[in-house]
């Protein structure tokens, strides 16, 4: 026992604690049920326990017709088409001309709920794997590129030559 | 017969039973019919809520189902019980505070409410002002606090479903009552 509580359990008035609560307040119960709910709890704690065993003894096959399982079960059917797809094709030339003629279209065809989840470009690098420069569009303006020749005092003067402040940029 | 038995020495019984395969499922329900409305209470007392309470109750009783095999009878099968049931409690009332993201006063000013304007309370004000006092106490006084003054349990029985020594529950009991005497005088 620490010291700190030794003037508790040494109080002889300790049993006698509550007794003012006690005469004030009684110790009735203020909670009320539904009628009836006590004879009926029972039964339907055991229908609860019935209910926890059937579905113990079930969730071996059930598993595999949970919506879960069916759709990792798409999915895992849809990729070893793709892979089936792209692996029994002979010849580079015949293979990439293949994956190329894939739209993300047709791909999504196998399972759009969830292959939609996958990264656009992750699928678009890999069907243009073998052929890169065919991932930019035919009429993709490389003059958009960044111009590296451009200095601070170009873009300075751009800015007084359009009378556009610092601060113009920093409240875009 | 029953009765008799469950007088005598139930606990015994319902062990036997339930570790026997062929009179698990009687002994599991004797088990329930025993303690049914103990746990009922000692969990309504603590999330208020009768709904909440009811399925509450259910849990407890499947998780006892379920882990009946590990109980190796170092504590008495009420004590184990309770332990299940106050876990379940205090869970309950973590998650539920934590879902309704309100900090702790907040929750237990929800419960007060719920106190104030609840129809399954038959009390009279005074009752209502007492359960509004006991409210004001942070949890776990609040379940010392319910299981000495309503079920009036022995400390060590507490101190065996707790996990806390005799004197603190008898400190933490004589603190509960002072705050509770506090809160009547002031409102």
């Amino acid at each position: 026992m620490s010291e700190k509580n030794a003037h508790i359990n040494n109080n002889p008035d300790r049993q006698e604690i509550d007794r003012n609560l006690s005469n004030t307040f009684g110790r009735v119960n203020p909670f009320v049920t539904p009628q009836g709910y006590f004879e009926n709890l029972p039964q339907q704690i055991m229908k609860r326990i019935r209910k926890e065993e059937a579905g113990k003894k079930n969730s071996g096959l059930n598993v595999l017709f949970k919506p879960y399982s069916i759709a990792a079960i798409s999915l895992a059917a849809a990729a070893l088409l793709f892979i089936a797809y792209v692996l029994f094709i002979p010849g580079d030339e015949e293979k990439a001309e293949r994956i190329s003629a894939i739209s993300l279209d047709e791909l999504l065809e196998y399972n759009p709920e969830y292959i939609t989840d996958m990264d656009e470009w992750l699928l678009i690098e890999t069907l243009y794997a073998d052929n890169e420069t065919e991932a930019y569009p035919d009429d993709y303006d490389q003059s958009l590129d960044f111009d590296s020749t451009i200095t601070n005092d170009d873009i300075l003067n751009y800015m007084i030559e359009n009378d556009l402040s610092e601060t113009f940029y920093e409240n875009l | 017969m029953s009765a008799l038995i469950l007088r005598e020495n139930a606990e015994q019984q319902i062990l036997e039973w339930v570790r026997t395969k062929e009179t698990a499922t009687r002994g599991f329900r004797l088990l329930v019919d025993h303690y049914n409305e103990r746990v009922y209470w000692l969990i309504r007392r603590m999330v208020i809520d009768h709904d909440e309470t009811d399925d509450l109750v259910q849990e407890t009783f499947i998780k006892i189902w379920k882990n009946l095999d590990g109980f190796k009878g170092d504590s008495s099968l009420f004590t184990w019980i309770y332990r299940i049931a106050t876990n379940e409690a205090l869970r309950f009332l973590k998650t539920k505070k934590r879902k309704i993201m309100l900090s702790l006063s907040g929750y237990e000013e929800y419960l007060a409410k719920q106190i104030d304007g609840d129809s399954s309370i038959s009390g009279n004000e005074i009752q209502k002002k007492l359960q509004l006092a006991i409210l004001s106490l942070p949890e776990k006084q609040r379940l010392v606090f319910n299981m000495k003054y309503y079920e009036e349990l022995k400390y060590e029985e507490m101190s065996e479903i707790l996990g806390t020594s005799v004197g603190a529950l008898k400190a933490s009991y004589h603190h509960a009552v002072k705050k509770i005497e506090q809160f009547v005088t002031d409102h």
